[in-house]
């Protein structure tokens, strides 16, 4: 959406500028669509490493 | 960080008075006018009559087709187990003054080595009962690198139980690292473990927070900085290797920590500043959460989002906005995560052992009735279905619940003014990070 006081933040669209860029969006994406199945008090990097 | 709130929109606004928007169902972030701002003038109210109304209300009720659910169920629908977390030893060498295993590592028992025979027979049956592609195994202690040739049997015998099966195995330890010595390293490159080391931060606070018991030993910063030095030269060798630190009443310096272990290893995969489960009091949350603000500021400012992403607590927030994915609980516990105490008594979660109203279970007897209990969301299970925060959180901590306010359904609220906290800082340097890129 594209309005004169909202506008959308398009990430995929702003990293596929630069290829480290679109790697860091995709290690962000990977690890934000495995669930957390430990304990992330303990488990450090459960979110995804 | 000013917030505001109208139904699904959030609205964050930063010291430099940009604002950032935040779609709570959507999990998408825009850029908000300052007319925008304006019209989200109180709390779940718009006010009439700005020409922004009908902007906000069509985003407000938009719906997103990119958005999607993280489920930790399997191809048919069902829970299955994906982690079994096994403590080695209910002792420590260590005596830290936050301890939340029973003071001492012992989570009150007195059984202080793991039954061998029992965690052999729990891995063989939760492995051939898993439908997953990895099953994970996660030693924890008390202090588990005191029994470093248990570890080695167990994960010799569970590579040995998965040759030739599509099933993936991985190791993971929780240690004080005092004890990594050059065979331990090497034990623990062997397997590919993801080691997570415990560490407060420089001497001056870790001694404190953390001393060592025997008292004619190194102290406990020196002994794991010799351990972390032995897990150096098998870097490349380890699945992971992250550092705990814990927070409150000892210290609330989360900025002088966060430096202090960047010097000591440059290439941490993940920081996580721990807020203590002890620590119930509002000025020490608001200063941690101050001090945690300043961390995310340093590091945005130095490294962008890849070093954002190397800090939990940013991390989490940052990657579900990135991955557009809601999740519905926090963690696995009692759904994809068992623990097994020294005994082999079961439990949802490893704060809840020797605490007879959370066993589930013991050896390979799962009490089916009582697992029940967790299978739905934890943001069901503990009411958070009104929080703007509840898809980058989860729901929240059972063990924190339990211990701030008796119930582990009954949210703590300084745990909630953490994770929003986090969350808006995210929301923040997403949109400031992809609009400027």
């Amino acid at each position: 959406m594209k309005t004169k006081n909202i506008k959308k933040i398009d990430a995929k669209n702003a990293a596929s500028k630069s290829l480290t860029e679109s790697l860091t969006l995709e290690e962000l994406i990977k690890k934000g669509k495995k669930p957390t199945s430990s304990c992330p008090e303990i488990d450090t990097g459960s979110n995804g490493s | 960080m000013n917030i505001r709130r109208y139904q699904n929109l959030v609205a964050v606004k930063t010291d430099s008075n940009q604002v950032w928007g935040f779609h709570a169902h959507n999990l998408e972030v825009f850029e908000f006018s300052q007319e925008a701002w304006s019209a989200l003038e109180s709390e779940l109210t718009l006010t009439a009559n700005t020409a922004v109304l009908d902007e906000l209300d069509s985003i407000n009720h938009a719906s997103s087709s990119e958005t999607t659910d993280a489920t930790l169920n399997d191809a048919d629908g069902n829970f299955t187990l994906r982690e079994l977390s096994l403590n080695i030893a209910q002792i420590c060498n260590l005596k830290c003054t936050y301890c939340a295993a029973g003071g001492d590592g012992s989570y009150g028992s007195n059984v202080i080595k793991l039954d061998l025979r029992q965690a052999r027979k729990q891995i063989q049956y939760f492995i051939s009962k898993c439908k997953a592609s990895s099953f994970n195994i996660r030693f924890l202690g008390g202090e588990p690198l005191l029994y470093p040739d248990v570890i080695r049997e167990l994960c010799q015998y569970a590579k040995l139980l998965t040759l030739g099966k599509s099933i993936q195995i991985t190791f993971a330890v929780t240690t004080n690292g005092t004890l990594i010595t050059s065979r331990v390293a090497d034990l623990l490159a062997e397997f590919n473990f993801a080691v997570t080391a415990s560490i407060d931060g420089a001497p001056a606070i870790n001694d404190r927070s953390r001393p060592v018991k025997n008292k004619s030993t190194a102290s406990s910063t020196e002994l794991t900085l010799r351990g972390l030095s032995e897990l150096r030269r098998v870097r490349t060798q380890l699945r992971a290797l992250n550092a705990n630190s814990v927070f409150g009443s000892h210290n609330l310096d989360v900025l002088e920590t966060y430096n202090f272990l960047k010097e000591v290893i440059t290439d941490w995969d993940n920081l996580n500043f721990i807020y203590s489960n002890n620590d119930k009091d509002d000025d020490n949350n608001a200063k941690y959460i101050a001090s945690l603000s300043k961390v995310g500021q340093l590091a945005y400012r130095t490294g962008g989002l890849s070093e954002l992403i190397r800090i939990q607590q940013f991390a989490v927030p940052l990657s579900r906005i990135a991955a557009q994915t809601r999740h519905h609980s926090y963690c696995g516990a009692g759904k994809t995560l068992l623990q097994s105490d020294t005994r082999g008594d079961l439990y949802s979660c490893n704060w809840f052992m020797n605490d007879p109203a959370e066993t589930v279970g013991s050896g390979i007897k799962v009490n089916e009735q009582a697992l029940a209990n967790y299978q739905p969301t934890l943001i069901e299970l503990n009411n958070c279905e009104k929080c703007w925060a509840r898809h980058l959180c989860g729901g929240g901590c059972m063990a924190f619940n339990k211990n701030k306010t008796g119930d582990k359904h009954n949210k703590d609220l300084h745990f909630c003014a953490r994770t929003r906290a986090a969350a808006a800082a995210a929301i923040s340097y997403y949109g400031d990070y992809y609009k400027n890129l």
